[in-house]
């Protein structure tokens, strides 16, 4: 054996403050800033606001205090509780349909071929470029009660009346989000599935897997960690939307966004309002929190 | 085990033959390679094998039962991928016993039979391990494990070893024929790597243009070659082009106003064009003037290490090399070679080295 001689290590440098650590910096700088102007500083001010209760006594003269007062209003009156339950039966509803939908065409454009699988690629990402006002009001002279689709059916013969209450319904928030959310929720699987090589489908068919077992034992799986994320983002979006419930949704119970808005501008009553946007707050927590533990996760892998 | 058999098999794409008309039968427990460069139709026709093409002609038995329209799930193959395709999510025990649970398989044999599969690939004690924390080599150990636990009829290998370097390389090829035999398992392995065609196989079949040029051991393969591709995909060959002419029971090829001894060639007439090739390691170097010996001009050496090659032209037939002990050394004195077992090869020209 030949005998090799090592340098010595080479000593390591001392650390300070040099130039480029200072233009990375300044190269965060502005992110940092927006983020506390716009985001920390508004979140403490909700949570503060949402724990300052206002007493009104007898001569109508306001006194302030701290106290949980309004959390056990939103839990414990009825038309407030209700709106909480029902923001989070809209958004799990609507994301169940809308990942149902996503899944199946994402699947279809993953495996499929043919020409009715190329028109569905092009077609299917169309509501991406409509904005939500846009496709709400769509939505409302589309499904209204004497609408366009009522119209139609009456045409053909289905009596007066028949027609389904959707516009100003949970059904219309429910349809109107899955329209909109359709197209992400499917550009997002596909490049999930994507990701999926042809050979991990091919090597469990050559072991003797069905199409069904090769979903359920290989994609699907795969493509959890993905689809998950989807879900989060999506769930997210519903939970904390405005247009669609205010222009579509019934008067009670309303979603969160909307009751807000209700309270804060039409009832002056900012200490609810602000105690409705720390409950959407915390419910996205929740959901940001197992989008963290996901990445963090798929770090590990 | 088993036999497999591919009867006038055709794969088109387009207009563009893949796979053109092929036909082979592997015997049982031989160890089969298909040969050739890129885009020669070899995995193609490895393919339709596993079931994963539908060939467009011919018929394709396993054990005298044809399977041509059987997909992949239903065939008794197992294949090597090249990229491994272990899938990720799943350990290493369950990838070699997903198979085993699809058949329902009892669970404490299923256990048993996928430790006893990583002992047979020498690999035991990784079960609880996920494919990514394994090297590359151990990783297609476990493909391989997973191919075999099911108790396939047929081995296929596509390029199992094209992702490894070059020591690991070596290592595996003889850890796949060790296995191969072991478990006497008929097998088909695709590679593009002579080398390791020639150093695992029983029989060759050299592939170019979607046909097989060439079936035979390593012997036929390299000291016959039945075509000037053939001569010039394996290994290394000096060619020459000239026509065909017999004398006295000797076959010449005349190149130019100069003649060359060749093998006998059956099936071409005198007077046809031929392509001579003869191998650096037959052509004889001498340092006086003989018949039958051509003098080199302008001679170089190159040192190959264990070898060296001397290169040098003719002013009639062209570039030629030949292969010299270390020892050789080039003074004023000049060089003869003479071109011994050379093979003349009657095909259109465009056949040759494409």
């Amino acid at each position: 054996m030949a005998s090799t001689t090592f340098a010595a290590p080479p000593r390591p440098r001392p650390r300070r403050l040099d130039r480029s650590r200072l233009a990375g910096l300044a190269l965060v700088a502005p992110s940092l800033l927006y983020l506390t102007v716009f985001v920390f500083i508004p979140v403490v001010k909700a949570i503060t606001t949402s724990f300052t209760v206002r007493d009104r006594d007898n001569a109508g003269n306001y006194s302030y205090r701290v106290g949980t007062d309004n959390y056990r209003a939103i839990f414990e009156t009825e038309t407030l509780r209700d709106n909480v339950i029902f923001t989070v039966l809209i958004a799990v509803i609507s994301v169940a349909i809308v990942f149902a939908l996503a899944y199946s065409i994402a699947l279809a454009l993953r495996f499929g071929k043919g020409p009715a699988v190329r028109f569905l690629s092009r077609i299917y990402v169309i509501p991406l470029f409509i904005p939500s006002v846009i496709a709400s009001y769509a939505m409302i002279t589309f499904l209204a009660n004497h609408g366009f689709v009522d119209g139609l059916l009456q045409r053909v013969g289905f009596p007066d009346e028949s027609f389904p209450r959707i516009v100003f319904d949970w059904k219309g928030i429910v349809i109107t989000q899955v329209w909109l959310s359709l197209p992400f929720m499917t550009v997002l699987l596909s490049s999930v599935l994507l990701e999926i090589s042809d050979t991990l489908v091919e090597s469990a068919r050559d072991v003797g897997a069905s199409s069904w077992q090769i979903f359920r034992h290989i994609v699907l799986p795969l493509s959890a960690p993905g689809a998950l994320i989807g879900i989060t983002f999506m769930f997210l979006g519903v939970v904390g939307g405005f247009t669609v419930p205010y222009l579509l949704g019934p008067n009670a119970p309303q979603m969160l966004g909307v009751s807000m808005v209700y309270y804060m501008t039409n009832y002056f009553e900012p200490y609810v309002a602000s105690t409705q946007a720390v409950v959407i707050f915390l419910l996205s927590l929740v959901a940001a929190i197992y989008y963290v533990r996901q990445q963090f996760k798929r770090e590990v892998r | 085990m088993a036999e497999v058999e591919l009867r006038g098999v055709s794969k088109y794409y387009k207009e563009v033959a893949a796979v053109s008309d092929v036909s082979l039968r592997i015997p049982d427990r031989e160890f089969v390679a298909l040969l050739g460069p890129s885009g020669c139709g070899k995995t193609t026709t490895l393919r339709m094998l596993a079931g994963f093409i539908r060939p467009d002609t011919g018929q394709i038995l396993i054990d005298g039962k044809d399977v041509t329209d059987l997909p992949p799930e239903r065939r008794p193959t197992a294949m090597v991928f090249q990229s491994y395709a272990l899938w990720p999510h799943m350990t290493v025990g369950e990838n070699i016993s997903f198979g085993l649970k699809l058949r329902k398989v009892p669970a404490a044999q299923i256990a048993e039979r996928a430790r006893a599969m990583l002992d047979v690939v020498r690999l035991p004690g990784v079960e609880h391990r996920f494919p990514s924390q394994l090297s590359g080599g151990q990783q297609q150990r476990v493909a391989l494990a997973r191919a075999l636990v099911l108790g396939p009829k047929i081995l296929l290998l596509d390029e199992p070893l094209s992702n490894l370097d070059a020591k690991l390389r070596v290592r595996m090829r003889d850890e796949i024929r060790r296995i191969q035999q072991e478990l006497q398992i008929t097998t088909v392995y695709v590679t593009h790597d002579q080398e390791e065609a020639l150093t695992m196989a029983d029989r060759i079949a050299v592939m170019n243009r979607g046909v097989i040029q060439q079936l035979g051991d390593a012997n036929d393969i390299y000291d016959r070659p039945a075509t000037s591709f053939v001569a010039d995909f394996i290994g290394q060959s000096n060619f020459f082009r000239g026509t065909l002419r017999r004398a006295n029971g000797v076959t010449w090829a005349h190149i130019g106003d100069e003649r060359v001894a060749v093998e006998p060639v059956d099936g071409a007439p005198d007077g046809a064009h031929v392509t001579v090739s003869t191998r650096p390691e037959v052509v004889e170097v001498v340092r006086a003037p003989e018949p039958g010996a051509f003098a080199l001009d302008d001679p170089r050496l190159v040192n190959f290490g264990a070898y060296q090659r001397l290169a040098g032209r003719h002013p009639t037939l062209g570039p030629i090399e030949a292969r010299v002990p270390k020892s050789f050394r080039l003074d004023a004195r000049p060089v003869y070679v003479k071109l011994t077992r050379a093979r003349a090869f009657a095909e259109p020209e465009a056949e040759m080295r494409d």
